[in-house]
């Protein structure tokens, strides 16, 4: 019975350790807590709906199509929202992103209705028994591909040149400026690869939830995972999400399933009072 | 050659520098001093574009320096190791180092390069491994200096090296920065330390609420009595 919770539990654990990092990577490098990120998940889902419909594409066409979309999302947010902000107060930058968020919610309950959407597995998502062990193939699949994710981020982080340019933009600005790295397109690269994440979590939660206007509600999810995590480490945040997911999931089984999410939500809350630089942080240490 | 003309700059309608001008030939070293809020700091900034000019010019053989991003100044072959030395702290101090030859990341010879400098700075050898914030505030001014030194400048702007270390990290710092020089890198020196300013510098000047009051060659500057009541 254990085993089997903690199996399924992976699964959403996976996909908010998704979201979390996608929340780490914008606060570590341009300071902004991005309260719009969960619409912009649900955007992610529904720009696949909307290639589907619109240009009549098969499944797997219409998720490449909405993460190219969702780079040119990323590039008009930076572009359009954030380079115009970059002398603005913290404040009005994290209003900004919470109002653009709050207008792609809008936009697609104009465009799409209000009411839920079906939305196609990756596999199949009848259960298959391994040593007794009921897994499902769809929930295999979110797992799997969000290791690839995070394996593809940890190359890029850790093995690259670019990828540390953007951990050292993070780390200090004028640092990165003096060794000759253009943080405007650092903070560009991380607004893209942020949507992108986006876009994946949303394209791999849709299914396991309803896709409706307010699925956006599981960037809270996220936030929280961020914030187990200390908020400010792309590991910890990893380590949030799923452990997010496995107390959820043993809250939901062994609590009652009703106070799931008060329970996730009540997480937060105890993080915040008795551990806020999350479960493997140091408080970040602010530079005199 | 690199010359500064006629520099005003400052931070928004405060102006801080009124008019500086100064040379610093090739592979010498030239000291600028001056007490606390002379506007050492902000004349370094203004060189290399981390901060905006308001007027003047900086040339490099006779080639504009253009105002704006330090990364083009960098690219011209000036770098700057500033005050704050702005480090990345949580990344290794390997990491560091590395990221300092980030625009000659395609050359061969960047692990070469981190291996002549590791020479140079043996005491950050035993680091490399470590988050660059657990380093002594010596260590951090060396990695600083060598992260500089990975992007292989013709032009070495120093802030204030010696700020807050131990007399003998400061004589280390500065027998390397004699070195960095024999080895045919320019440096220009801020420092409030005038004596051991001067002693490794050729030529410099003192600036004063942010004009040039006085120049000369070192000896001269010595032996002057301003520098002599004001600065040593
Ligand atoms: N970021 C800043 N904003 C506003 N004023 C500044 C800033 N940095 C320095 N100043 C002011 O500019 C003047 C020169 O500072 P600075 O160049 O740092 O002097 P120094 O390096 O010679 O000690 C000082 O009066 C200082 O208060
Ligand atoms: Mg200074």
């Amino acid at each position: 019975m254990l085993a089997q919770v903690l199996v399924s539990s992976i699964t959403a654990g996976a996909v908010y350790a998704l979201i979390a990092l996608g929340f780490v990577l914008i606060y570590k490098g341009t300071g902004v807590v991005h309260f719009g990120y969960g619409d912009q998940v649900t955007f992610g889902a529904y720009l696949v709906l909307i290639a589907q419909a619109l240009i009549g594409l098969p499944f797997w066409p219409a998720v490449v199509v909405a993460l190219v979309a969702s780079v040119l999302l990323g590039a008009l947010i930076y572009g359009g929202l954030m380079w115009p902000l970059r002398n603005a107060s913290l404040l009005a930058q994290i209003i900004a992103s919470l109002a653009m968020g709050t207008v792609l919610r809008e936009f697609v309950r104009a465009y799409m209705g209000p009411s839920a959407w079906p939305f196609p597995f990756l596999l199949s998502p009848a259960p298959i028994s391994v040593f007794g062990i009921l897994v499902v193939p769809a929930n295999l699949a979110i797992v799997g591909v969000s290791l690839g994710v995070l394996a593809l981020l940890f190359l890029l982080f850790e093995r690259t040149f670019h990828g540390k340019a953007i951990m050292a933009a993070c780390d200090n600005r004028i640092g990165a400026s003096l060794i000759g790295v253009q943080v405007s397109m650092v903070f560009l690269a991380i607004w893209i690869l942020s949507s992108v994440l986006a876009t994946v979590a949303g394209v791999l939660v849709a299914p396991l939830l309803t896709l409706s206007p307010d699925m956006g509600l599981i960037g809270i999810k996220g936030f929280t995972a961020a914030v187990l995590g200390g908020f400010n480490s792309l590991p910890g945040a990893v380590i949030g999400g799923i452990v997010l997911g496995v107390l959820e999931a043993l809250a939901g089984t062994y609590v009652s399933s009703a106070l799931k999410d008060m329970i996730s939500y009540g997480i937060l809350i105890a993080v915040v009072l008795v551990r806020p630089q999350g479960l493997l942080g140091v408080l970040a240490m602010k530079k005199v | 050659m690199l010359s500064v003309r006629d520099l005003h700059a400052g931070y928004g309608n405060k102006t801080v520098l009124r008019g500086v001008s100064l040379d610093v030939p090739r592979g010498a070293i030239v000291t600028v001093l001056g007490a606390n809020g002379a506007g050492k700091s902000t004349l370094l900034k203004a060189i290399v574009g981390l901060l905006p000019r308001a007027a003047g010019t900086v040339t490099l053989d006779d080639k504009p320096l253009f105002d704006g991003a330090p990364d083009r100044a960098l690219k011209a072959g000036v770098a700057l190791v500033p005050e704050q030395r702005e480090l990345f702290l949580s990344l290794s101090v390997a990491d560091n180092l590395r990221l300092g030859g980030y625009l000659r990341r395609g050359a061969a010879d960047i692990a070469a390069e981190s291996e002549r400098l590791l020479d140079i700075f043996p005491s950050l050898r035993a680091r490399l491994a470590q988050p660059a914030r657990t380093l002594s505030g010596g260590e951090q001014q060396m990695l600083a200096i060598a992260r500089a030194l990975m992007g292989r400048p013709e032009f070495l702007l120093l802030d204030e090296p010696s700020l807050g270390l131990a007399p003998r990290i400061v004589e280390e710092i500065f027998g390397i920065v004699r070195q960095i020089s024999a080895e045919g890198t320019a440096v220009l020196l801020v420092e409030q330390n005038a004596a051991i300013a001067l002693d490794v510098a050729s030529s410099g000047c003192v600036l004063d609420l942010g004009e040039v009051t006085l120049r000369g060659t070192a000896e001269e500057l010595r032996n002057s009595p301003i520098v002599k009541t004001s600065y040593l």
